[in-house]
């Protein structure tokens, strides 16, 4: 063998080897392992704090097990069994879990309002459903036929949730609320709501009748994302929930990269509700920060009141006020809708200026962050930005809309100044 | 004998300017203790213009106004700001202030003398807890009896409209058969029960959103005063003065009892209709702009006869401008009072109360009656 047919060899060799490592490198999607680990999976079990309970787990408890310390910074949801110790019972315990036996599982939910450590039957084969967040997570991670019953109010979105109404039962006449004897009627033993203590006040007599209350938090940006990953886990759905995982992910990134051409930050406020104004810890105020604006709210209440004649909005003088409302997926007076709303803020130098808007709040929180991105910087995001991420979405993660609905045809995501008399 | 009589003569004209002096010290008393009031109510006004959440200083905000007066535009943004809130905020709602109280306190001094109750006040007839029912039908149902208004205008009118109703059903009862007051009392406390009982069944299949105004609402609150607003209520609330003011005889007299007043010549159920009317019409007109605003009704008169009597031609002015400079320094407390302000009509209620009460325990002296 000559020296050239060795260099050629050798050649032939290393792209071989090269191109082996690209592809198995660039095949990491198909494997939980080489996924993004943003610790969104909160049951516990997940001892590699990502997004998937899955035979990593179980390896990551040996190792925690065989080196005998456990990094609870690194493996904060190891302790599967809530015992306090990672033992070959926990395991045992994640190993029935991947292979979806029943059991019962803790979980990082809420209580009284609270994070606390909860647990629940696993896995959720049927629920109730309570409250407008919690059944758009449902919905957007392919759960809706499990759904048996809902509290979605007096007026429901019947073009959204038109799957939910037609095979589930209404519960109660408040989205806050479960009634007790229709909710044993219906042969399940969960409700799934919000977080706050405000919904199923009465918890405890579902709690003492065996069934499980999953609060959720359902409408900020990263927390909505880790329910959905949960309750996808829990109910069985992870492919359908790591799938809108993924693309709400995608969508944000893709808001944050845009963001990056803004020049001058535009200030905002929100409001929700008729006149509650966001402060620092409403889940609003994260989402305008989230849209590229720097919201001036500096109270660290959830929201503050604004009454007519009050003087207090007038010293958070924002460029815009974003104003979500629940409006729904069907037909909508805009003009009536505009005044009932607007009124209040017709003082306002965002209102006088045009910038007063109103949004269309029913939609996913991150398509609320993309539609708010749009109105802070036409320029950068181009019209008809919002509409499109959210016609992916309707395509992608609503069965009952996908293909029939056109979102910028349809939809009246949010309304301003120009579209009313 | 000529002597002795004129002696005596000179002794009960001497008698007569001691009563008249002494009678007219009383009357000085009275008038002064109504002049103190209503300078202090003015004063109230002009303190009330630099209080508020948003920081402006005193002499500001009469530059502020001198500066609008006078035509001069603000050039930056937050002197727009500063012009609107002190010129299109603050003065009206001053001004409604006084007005309001004044127009309450008055109603307190008729009711009470009318029923013959000291626990009577412009309330007692139903007319606020009618004119809730009709302020929630119009923001929980979003039902207005005057089609096409705006929820805000739909609101007023709803309330206006529906305070009208208790007024109506008691004045056609009394065309029927005649009515003592207790009698009246026990209507209106009939009727408040209703409307309050189908406001509280409104308001339990209402969302949050609406059941939170619906109760911001019953409340009371002088924040949705405006210059649009105020000509209807200064002028409702004048005239409905003027007219009780010029009955204020037939009051003290209907105050002395039916028999008395029928052996006086007074016709009592006319007179107590033609009262009633008028302070029910000029309290729906007030509650319509501002929700039902406690105490002040209550409080007012009493405080005013414990200082100067029961003579109600006196007591009706005094308590005209007592109760204008109670709520004007209620809305000083209740603009700066929490993180964005209160309700007036908490503050009322919170410092009225126990005030009232202190008053009472000091009371040396019957007044009522």
């Amino acid at each position: 063998m000559n020296r050239n047919q060795i260099i050629a060899i050798a050649a032939v060799i290393i792209l071989a080897v090269a191109g082996a490592a690209v592809v198995l490198v660039t095949s990491g999607d198909d494997g939980p392992s080489d996924m993004d680990t943003t610790g969104r999976l909160m049951v516990y079990g997940n001892a590699t704090n990502d997004d998937y309970l899955d035979n990593e787990d179980v390896k990551c408890l040996e190792d925690i097990i065989s080196s005998g310390t456990w990094d609870k910074e690194a493996s904060p949801l190891a302790d599967a069994d809530q015992d306090g110790s990672i033992t070959e019972a926990d395991v045992d315990m994640v190993k029935r879990l991947v292979n979806g036996e029943s059991m019962t599982v803790y979980y990082n939910g809420y209580s009284g309002g609270d994070p606390a450590i909860c647990k629940v039957k696993y896995p959720i084969v049927n629920c109730v459903v309570a409250g407008t967040n919690p059944a758009m997570i449902l919905k957007s991670i392919g759960c809706q036929d499990l759904v048996v019953g809902y509290a979605l109010g007096t007026s429901p979105d019947t073009v959204y949730f038109s799957d939910i109404i037609a095979n589930g039962e209404a519960v109660s006449d408040s989205i806050l609320k479960v009634d007790e004897e229709i909710f044993s009627e219906l042969g399940t033993r969960t409700i799934i709501t919000q977080d706050s203590a405000s919904y199923i006040k009465n918890e405890s007599t579902f709690v003492l009748s065996g069934a499980d209350v999953v609060r959720i938090a359902a409408s900020n940006t990263q927390d909505s994302l880790s329910s959905a990953i949960t309750l996808g886990f829990l109910m069985q759905r992870e492919e359908s929930a790591q799938a809108y995982a993924k693309y709400c992910d995608d969508l944000l990134a893709d808001i944050e990269k845009k963001l990056e051409e803004v020049d001058e930050k535009v200030t905002s406020l929100s409001v929700t509700m008729s006149n509650s104004v966001g402060g620092t810890t409403s889940d609003y105020y994260d989402a305008t920060t989230r849209a590229g604006s720097i919201n001036i709210a500096d109270w660290n209440t959830t929201t503050q009141k604004y009454e007519e004649g009050a003087e207090w909005i007038h010293q958070y003088p924002a460029q815009f006020i974003i104003h979500a409302r629940t409006l729904g997926y069907g037909e909508i007076d805009i003009q009536k809708t505009w005044t009932s709303n607007g009124e209040l803020f017709s003082d306002t130098h965002a209102y006088k200026n045009g910038n007063y808007y109103i949004l269309n709040g029913n939609i996913p929180v991150h398509l609320r962050v993309a539609y708010m991105a749009e109105i802070f910087y036409p320029d950068i995001f181009g019209e008809g930005y919002g509409d499109k991420a959210h016609q992916e979405y309707v395509d992608e993660f609503l069965d009952n809309l996908s293909g029939k609905y056109d979102v910028s045809e349809q939809f009246v995501g949010v309304i301003s100044a120009s579209d009313v008399s | 004998m000529a002597d002795r009589v004129k002696d005596r003569s000179d002794m009960r004209l001497v008698e007569y300017s001691e009563i008249r002096f002494k009678y007219g010290l009383q009357v000085h008393k009275k008038v002064l203790f109504t002049v103190l009031c209503l300078a202090l109510a003015v004063v109230g006004v002009g303190v009330t213009l630099s209080v508020g959440k948003f920081d402006i200083g005193f002499l500001e905000s009469y530059i502020i106004i001198w500066n609008h007066l006078m035509g001069v535009e603000p050039t930056t943004l937050m002197g727009e700001t500063k012009d609107f809130i002190v010129w299109d905020l603050r003065l009206p709602r001053a001004i409604m202030a006084l007005f309001v109280g004044a127009a309450l306190a008055v109603g307190g001094v008729v009711m009470q003398g009318v029923m013959r109750n000291p626990l009577a006040d412009p309330y007692t007839l139903g007319v606020s807890s009618a004119a809730s029912l009709g302020a929630t039908l119009c923001i929980v149902l979003g039902f207005s009896l005057v089609p096409g208004l705006t929820k805000s205008a739909g609101t007023m009118v709803n309330a206006f409209i529906f305070s009208m109703i208790p007024i109506v059903a008691i004045t056609l009862i009394t065309r029927f058969k005649k009515t003592t007051p207790t009698m009246m009392i026990l209507s209106g406390i009939a009727i408040m029960y209703v409307f309050s009982a189908t406001t509280q069944l409104i308001m339990l299949y209402a969302d949050p959103d609406n059941l939170a105004d619906a109760y911001s609402w019953s409340v009371g609150t002088l924040g949705k005063s405006s210059w649009e607003n105020l000509p209807v209520v200064i002028a409702v609330t004048v005239v409905g003065m003027a007219l009780v003011s010029m009955m204020g005889k037939q009051l003290n007299i209907l105050s002395a009892g039916d028999k008395i007043s029928t052996t006086l010549g007074v016709d009592t159920g006319r007179c107590r209709v033609l009262l009633m009317l008028l302070v029910s019409i000029t309290t729906a007109t007030v509650v319509s702009f501002t929700g039902t605003i406690g105490f002040v009704g209550l409080v007012a008169p009493h405080v005013v006869r414990f200082f100067i009597g029961s003579d109600n031609r006196y007591v009706i002015p005094a308590s005209a401008c007592l109760g204008a400079l109670l709520l004007v320094l209620a809305d000083c407390v209740a603009k700066e009072a929490g993180a964005t302000g209160l309700p007036v009509g908490v503050i009322t209620a919170l410092i009225g109360g126990p005030l009232f009460i202190a008053l009472l325990i000091r009371q040396r002296r019957k007044v009522w009656n």
